[in-house]
């Protein structure tokens, strides 16, 4: 069969057209920046967790008003939620396996002073699976480049780093969040240069 | 011992294909809706490159066969049509896509 007829790359395709707003990008960003701004009280840690629920309302809101008038409106495929679920605490153990092992070699494993520092390359490791699972689905390089980024500055967060007076971890969400919304903004805007609005055609048939 | 009077069951194969998904235009709106949940008019148009015109008709070819859901909503003040394989839809792709597969390789080189 043609390479047109490959389903998985079919799917590919669909995944790539649904993330061409940059929106997943954009909307990390500013989650990033709600768990910087929760480091520095740790009153505020619940915070990230409660903004996951209004993220999918905004998600909503903005594919609602700028990428579904222009590319057409898709639901992908829900992955399996068992397999899912598995895989997600598979990739979650073996990060932290490697937290430790690195943990074990270069600090003290014994000293929260040491867990304390080497946060960002757990926290790096964890988030960087969503932007792998990302890049997996749409094969898109940015998804790839946001995944490395995110456990390589959580490497060099972790280093000690004396001009800097905020917490590695701290460092870490910033520049992550700073990172993953310039590069939705840039997305975004070239998305609505290159789409224009169709809703005559949208509303059909 | 094969009778020479009866159709030859590798074309038999072939001939008792499902002809509704059979039409290309029809198995590429077939296929991307295979692989996604659900989806609109204009993703599906931009996706399998039809026009409006046949892309209206096919779908109504699948939806009257059953292969189809249509539902009709309004987003704001937008009017949006969305498409959903049914259960009967993904059996008859899957057993095309079989039925397909199964006859070329019988067909050999």
């Amino acid at each position: 069969m043609s390479e047109s007829l490959n389903l998985d790359h079919l799917e590919r395709q669909a995944w790539r057209r649904d993330a061409s707003d940059g929106l997943m990008e954009f909307l990390a960003g500013i989650l990033f920046f709600f768990v910087a701004r929760a480091m520095v009280d740790p009153h505020l840690a619940w915070v990230p967790a409660l903004l996951l629920f209004p993220m999918r309302w905004a998600n909503r809101f903005f594919k609602e008003r700028f990428t579904w008038p222009r590319i057409g409106y898709v639901k992908l495929k829900s992955e399996d939620s068992k397999d899912f679920g598995r895989g997600v605490l598979t990739y979650l153990a073996v990060v932290f396996v490697i937290y430790l092992a690195l943990l074990w070699v270069f600090g003290d494993i014994t000293s929260f002073q040491s867990w304390r520092q080497w946060l960002p390359t757990l926290m790096g490791g964890f988030c960087s699976g969503g932007f792998f699972f990302a890049a997996g689905k749409s094969r898109l390089a940015r998804h790839y480049a946001l995944a490395i980024f995110c456990i390589a500055w959580g490497l060099v967060c972790s280093l000690p780093a004396e001009p800097f007076s905020t917490p590695g971890i701290q460092r870490w969400a910033l520049g992550l969040g700073l990172v993953n919304l310039l590069t939705g903004v840039a997305v975004f805007v070239r998305f609505v240069r290159r789409y224009p609005v169709r809703e005559a055609e949208a509303g059909d048939e | 011992m094969s009778n020479p009077d009866r159709p030859a069951d590798d074309l038999k194969n072939l001939t008792g294909l499902d002809k509704l998904i059979h039409e290309p235009g029809r198995l590429a709106v077939m296929a991307f809706l295979y692989v996604v949940e659900e989806t609109d008019f204009l993703f599906l148009m931009d996706q399998t490159g039809l026009t409006r015109g046949n892309l209206s008709a096919h779908m109504a070819k699948l939806s009257g066969a059953g292969y189809v859901d249509i539902s009709k909503m309004f987003v704001g003040n937008v009017p949006r049509t969305t498409y959903r394989l049914t259960d009967a839809g993904r059996a008859a792709f899957k057993a095309y896509r079989q039925g397909l597969v199964d006859t070329l390789n019988a067909l050999g080189d």
